[in-house]
């Protein structure tokens, strides 16, 4: 499967990865990652070190992310090692201005 | 553990008409009482050919098929019955003494449904008949549900369509492909004329694709349509679709998009990328790629207030502007490949061969996907060298409502909160249409009041020097600046009054004043007119009015419109 998930509660982490293609066929299993996940005071981090590429339903789902996010009161998102590829597609959109995106 | 009532099962009565096909009497009969017995009501054919204009006349539910007859055998008439039966499922059963397994895939590969072996025992058949009854009202229910859906879609495009991909008012100028991978395309194209000639473009691509991406566009479509015949700036627009698309798209559905502003007075292209690939302007006198406007912004719907971040630049002779969606460079050939970036550039300066930017990148893009399938919406706008072009009248007969009449006036005065916020030429404008002031006096009149209006306000309120304007790099400084000052302004004001009379004159009368310092009246003196009026906009007015005249200070304008109407 092209997404996992692992939960460090010693770290306080939520460590979500995505690898291939991160597009509309992943909503599913993305949401799942998180949905059931007792997220409050933990940090979440979407690791795209192994994702080639990105469409604009993708940015949708970041988005529904750091609404969950919000809502459930988890530390902080933030969006791991974005491939040159990946973080031209965050650039064009501008998402750098509404979430952490850390190299 | 799960215990199977098979008598219940057996009980149940079958339904409808059963059609037999068997050259031999003797197996017709058989077949046929055993049929009878279990409820079908039975027809009988001698052969294939047969068998298939029976099927033709009558509402067969299920038919028994023999495989070697004369004049037309089982596989052929199955073949048949099957191509003629597309709007319900009628299962076909071989009925045959070959316990073989090439007979078994050719009754299948025919078309068939299931196969019986003689002698027919009546328990088999009946559960069996039984079983495809079930497998009928499935189908039935999916045939239903589809049709329901297709008229469902039919529908929602013809309202899509007259809402929003109708013909583009703007479209004897532009150059506009909308190529959809869906019946809906999540990309949408807008292109509108303000008041004053001015063209306003919309290039719009949708989270997705398909009816849910499109569902956005429809509001979208209203605002920026009525909001531009108003009058309002690129910006108001912008931030109202944002507003509205915030309050209607759940979280994850956004509008990436492209704006310009096309304002063939100014002179000047107004950009708004939010999201999408580079805006191009190509020269074709330089042969060059002029400006590359990349995205400044985050797209419409994700937050309730957004940065634009819109600039203005110089619009040149010989420009074609390109606006494209990420369909283009992402198109995808058959080996998976992207088009990418470098095509995308070839292509445009492979203009040359091809009638237009469009039709070059068009010619690229099939030769590189060679029929792979489309996986995203690819919309691209051009717009065409329109400052080389003869003017062309506007058009006189739109909208001839009954004449301007009475005497009335209009005042309304602004001081440096208000003018941070509002523009109130959209307001103006909305009063001359209530008071039936005709359509071309409106644009004439938008036009005169807009640039008194910006007059005062860049010259007058925020002191802007108009000499900046002259050169093409300070002509976007001029526009940081005003953007600077404006953000900043804490003191001044400016007041616009217009009065008609429609009894005698028939003219308007506009006063626009501000509280700034005005001309020096020595220079008023001194300088010529043309060289006295900062920039085109007021020699616009000058030539448009019957009169301009300013106050011996310079900070009050009075000019005086003739209705035509």
């Amino acid at each position: 499967m092209s997404i996992s998930s692992q939960l460090d509660q010693d770290s306080g982490q939520l460590v979500i990865s995505v690898a291939g293609r991160f597009d509309y066929s992943l909503h599913r299993d993305f949401r799942a990652c998180y949905e059931h996940v007792s997220v409050e005071g933990i940090q979440l981090i979407l690791d795209l070190s192994s994702a080639d590429y990105m469409d604009s339903s993708a940015l949708g789902m970041m988005l529904l992310l750091k609404e969950h996010a919000e809502k459930s009161q988890a530390e902080a998102l933030t969006i791991r090692k974005p491939s040159p590829a990946i973080l031209k597609i965050l650039e064009i959109a501008n998402f750098d201005k509404l979430l952490k995106i850390e190299n | 553990m799960f215990e199977v009532d098979t008598l219940s099962f057996l009980n149940k009565a079958v339904k409808g008409t059963a059609l037999v096909v068997d050259d031999t009497r003797i197996n017709r009969l058989l077949l046929g009482k055993i049929l009878s017995d279990i409820g079908y009501q039975v027809v009988f054919a001698e052969h294939g050919r047969e068998a298939v204009e029976l099927f033709q006349q009558q509402d067969i539910d299920i038919v028994f098929m023999d495989v070697l007859m004369p004049v037309m055998d089982g596989y052929q008439a199955t073949a048949e019955i099957k191509r003629l039966s597309t709007q319900k499922f009628t299962p076909v059963l071989f009925v045959t003494a070959q316990n073989e397994v090439d007979a078994l895939v050719k009754c299948i590969a025919c078309g068939g449904d299931d196969i019986l072996f003689k002698p027919v025992h009546q328990a088999v058949l009946k559960a069996k008949a039984l079983g495809f009854e079930r497998t009928r009202a499935i189908y039935n229910e999916i045939s239903r549900l589809h049709n329901q859906l297709r008229e469902e879609e039919e529908l929602a495009e013809r309202v899509f369509s007259s809402a929003v991909a109708n013909s583009h008012c703007a479209d004897q100028e532009l150059l506009v492909s909308l190529d959809s991978a869906s019946t809906f395309s999540g990309d949408v194209v807008f292109a509108e004329y303000r008041p004053n000639g001015d063209i306003h473009v919309l290039l719009g691509d949708f989270t997705g694709h398909g009816l849910r991406a499109a569902i956005g566009a429809m509001p979208v479509a209203d605002i920026f349509r009525g909001m531009t015949r108003k009058g309002y700036t690129g910006e108001a627009i912008l931030r109202q679709i944002n507003r509205r698309l915030h309050r209607l798209l759940p979280t994850g559905m956004f509008m990436a998009g492209i704006f310009v502003e096309l304002s063939l007075q100014q002179k000047s292209l107004t950009v708004w990328n939010g999201g999408m690939p580079e805006l191009l302007v190509y020269n074709t006198q330089q042969q060059s790629i002029r400006e590359r406007l990349r995205s400044e912004s985050i797209p419409l719907g994700i937050q309730n207030e957004v940065e634009l971040n819109l600039k203005t630049l110089p619009w040149l002779p010989y420009d074609h502007v390109v606006l494209l969606s990420d369909g283009v460079t992402e198109a995808l050939s058959v080996s998976g490949e992207m088009f990418g970036e470098q095509r995308l550039i070839n292509a445009i300066a492979d203009k040359a061969s091809h009638p237009s930017f469009i039709a070059s990148i068009q010619h690229a893009l099939e030769g590189f996907c060679e029929g792979a399938e489309q996986l995203d919406d690819i919309s691209m706008v051009e717009v065409p060298d329109l400052l080389n072009r003869p003017n062309q009248q506007a058009d006189d007969t739109y909208n001839a409502g009954p004449l301007a009449a009475g005497q009335w006036s209009w005042q309304l005065e602004l001081d440096a909160t208000s003018l941070k916020k509002f523009t109130p030429i959209p307001l103006l404008m909305t009063t001359l249409q209530e008071l039936s002031v005709h359509q071309t006096d409106r644009n004439i009149l938008f036009t005169v009041v807009s640039e008194l209006f910006n007059n005062a306000f860049e010259h007058g309120v925020l002191g802007l020097d108009s000499a900046i304007k002259t050169s093409a790099s300070g002509f976007e400084e001029y526009y940081r600046q005003r953007k600077r000052r404006a953000k900043k302004l804490t003191e001044g004001s400016v007041s616009i009054a217009i009065e008609f009379d429609g009894k005698q004159t028939r003219q308007f009368t506009i006063q626009v004043a501000d509280s700034g310092n005005g001309f020096e009246a020595s220079q008023v003196a001194e300088k010529s007119a043309e060289q006295q009026y900062s920039g085109r906009g007021l020699r616009l007015v000058e030539s448009l009015c019957e009169s301009m005249t300013f106050n011996p200070q310079g900070n009050c304008v009075a000019a005086v419109y003739r209705c035509q109407h």
